[in-house]
């Protein structure tokens, strides 16, 4: 689902290095825990996945598709096969619940009946079907964050990328979030999620991908854990 | 994918809404750099009415003198010499007397400049029209070397004068028109960007989910569409309305204007128009161009 073949990248603005020599290989379905500390590359690598950054030196394959050989247009198109959440939400403070979900499908075209029947489906999966008419500011975090992954996820994509999904959550709301995840993970979406939550991690036990600064992939563990030793 | 054309034109008005004062400021902008360019596609007729016209009216006096005059033969060779130039249309020849009558009449409201003249201060001539005024000079020039002749003179000088006047002043509004289009250019774009910057974090996530880019530009491109319809709509009226005023102002009205009412609508309308919508889609590019990165 995704493979990544010698990969690197250096920020010309400030000379970082952000990812140096990375190869991967993620099968469609598996549940990935990127880890490292900042500034070890993980959000360019997710970056990478979507396009929004571009390797200098090798060969990334998303969905099927090799990205160096995707033209611009296309990168739309792979984009709808990939949902993203993020630490900070990133919801429209204007529109409610519903509009923000039902606003991923309207800017790609879908009919407004597949909207009304698909938008209703994915708040009852993350559990705010009561909640649909309110604001974002009228909902604590966890409610936001099952928002966007609801937004990410009602398009069916076949990957769900997440950066520091509970960064923002208190523990316990934390917990919510992941069951949401793997649920997500069980119906065959590949996630891969980027994280510093230790305790996320070591009570998962997914798959554990780490990089340190300088971009250098420095471990790669089936059933892992957050650091060495543990 | 699913084209979906009320979709635009709803965020296109609401983008709108949001920075109302800067999309007038544009239209606006619009109007008036268009309403002086139809100004000068209307002042052009008016130039080139006048100088047809006085050029018609451009006659060569050939002054005779005295003991030419008071020869028969010698207006007769004059006269004959005249009238075998190829450029040259028709020669009458105007008698002292007939010069005296014209002056009287000419004059006739101040009779004491009238009596201080008679028939033979005044000498006699020839007037002289041509096929085409452009060979005026040379003909001159080559009749002044006539023997006989005193003086030759025309109203060329002053027409010339005149002509570049208007010239200068049509010019000077043209200047004004293309600055005002740079400037409405630079004020589109600018209404743009700041729709595009109220709309910064619905982009991203447009982004995010897939959007093409031609979907998240179009209510753009509608915006500035229409600054420059609402702008083009302002500048036709105030164009017709400047030609109105025009005809209607007395200090112009020895210039013949001979245009009737709506001539040139269509016409002037359609550039315009087709200004507009190289302003208008212009700006919106630019301000894509450098601030929607997609």
């Amino acid at each position: 689902m995704i493979r990544l073949e010698h990969v690197s990248k250096t920020y010309e603005t400030n000379n970082v290095v952000a990812l140096n020599d990375i190869t991967l290989d993620i099968k469609k379905g598996e549940f990935v825990f990127l880890v490292g500390p900042s500034g070890s590359g993980k959000s360019t690598l997710l970056k990478m996945l979507t396009c929004e950054v571009t390797p200098d030196r090798g060969r990334m394959w998303v969905a099927g598709k090799e990205l160096g050989s995707l033209s611009s247009w296309k990168i739309p198109y792979l984009r709808r096969n990939i949902g993203s959440i993020f630490q900070d939400f990133k919801l429209l403070p204007s529109k409610t619940v519903y509009e923000n979900v039902a606003f991923a499908l309207e800017v790609i075209g879908r009919p407004r009946h597949v909207i009304q029947s698909q938008v209703p489906q994915i708040l009852e999966l993350v559990g705010l079907t009561k909640k649909a008419t309110h604001r974002p500011d009228q909902l604590s975090g966890g409610e936001q964050q099952r928002v966007s992954i609801a937004r990410a996820f009602v398009n069916r994509p076949l990957i769900l990328l997440a950066d520091e999904p509970t960064g923002n959550l208190d523990p316990n709301t934390s917990i919510g979030i992941m069951r949401l995840l793997d649920r997500i993970n069980r119906t065959g979406t590949t996630v891969v999620m980027a994280t510093h939550d230790q305790s996320i991690v070591d009570s998962m036990r997914r798959r554990v991908v780490e990089l340190e600064p300088g971009g250098i992939l420095v471990r790669d563990q089936a059933r892992g854990v957050y650091g060495y030793g543990a | 994918m699913a084209v979906r054309p009320a979709y635009f034109v709803r965020e296109a008005a609401s983008n709108l809404g949001r920075n109302f004062l800067m999309f007038v400021a544009a239209a606006v902008a619009v109007a008036i750099s268009l309403s002086l360019f139809g100004a000068v596609l209307l002042f052009q007729r008016i130039v080139s009415n006048v100088t047809t016209q006085w050029q018609n009216d451009v006659v060569m006096n050939v002054f005779l003198k005295d003991d030419a005059a008071a020869n028969s033969a010698d207006v007769k060779r004059i006269g004959e010499e005249i009238q075998g130039y190829k450029e040259v249309k028709g020669v009458t020849y105007v008698t002292k007397n007939e010069a005296y009558d014209e002056f009287r009449t000419m004059f006739g409201n101040q009779p004491e400049l009238v009596e201080s003249v008679t028939p033979e201060t005044l000498p006699a001539s020839f007037r002289v029209s041509l096929n085409d005024n452009d060979t005026l000079e040379t003909v001159q020039d080559r009749i002044r070397t006539i023997s006989g002749v005193d003086e030759v003179n025309s109203a060329v000088e002053q027409v010339k004068s005149i002509q570049r006047v208007l010239t200068y002043l049509q010019v000077g509004v043209m200047i004004a028109g293309i600055v005002l289009l740079v400037s409405s250019v630079v004020l589109i774009s600018n209404t743009i960007r700041l729709a595009i910057f109220a709309r910064r974090k619905e982009i991203a996530i447009m982004k995010l989910v897939g959007a093409t880019n031609w979907f998240i530009r179009w209510p753009f491109l509608l915006e500035g569409a229409a600054a420059g319809i609402v702008g083009v709509g302002l500048a036709v009226a105030l164009t017709f309305l400047i030609r109105y005023l025009l005809t209607g102002w007395e200090s112009i009205r020895f210039v013949p204007l001979n245009i009737p009412f709506g001539y040139m609508l269509w016409p002037v309308t359609i550039v315009l128009v087709l200004v507009a919508m190289l302003i208008s889609v212009g700006g919106t590019a630019w301000a894509l161009r450098r601030y929607l990165d997609v």
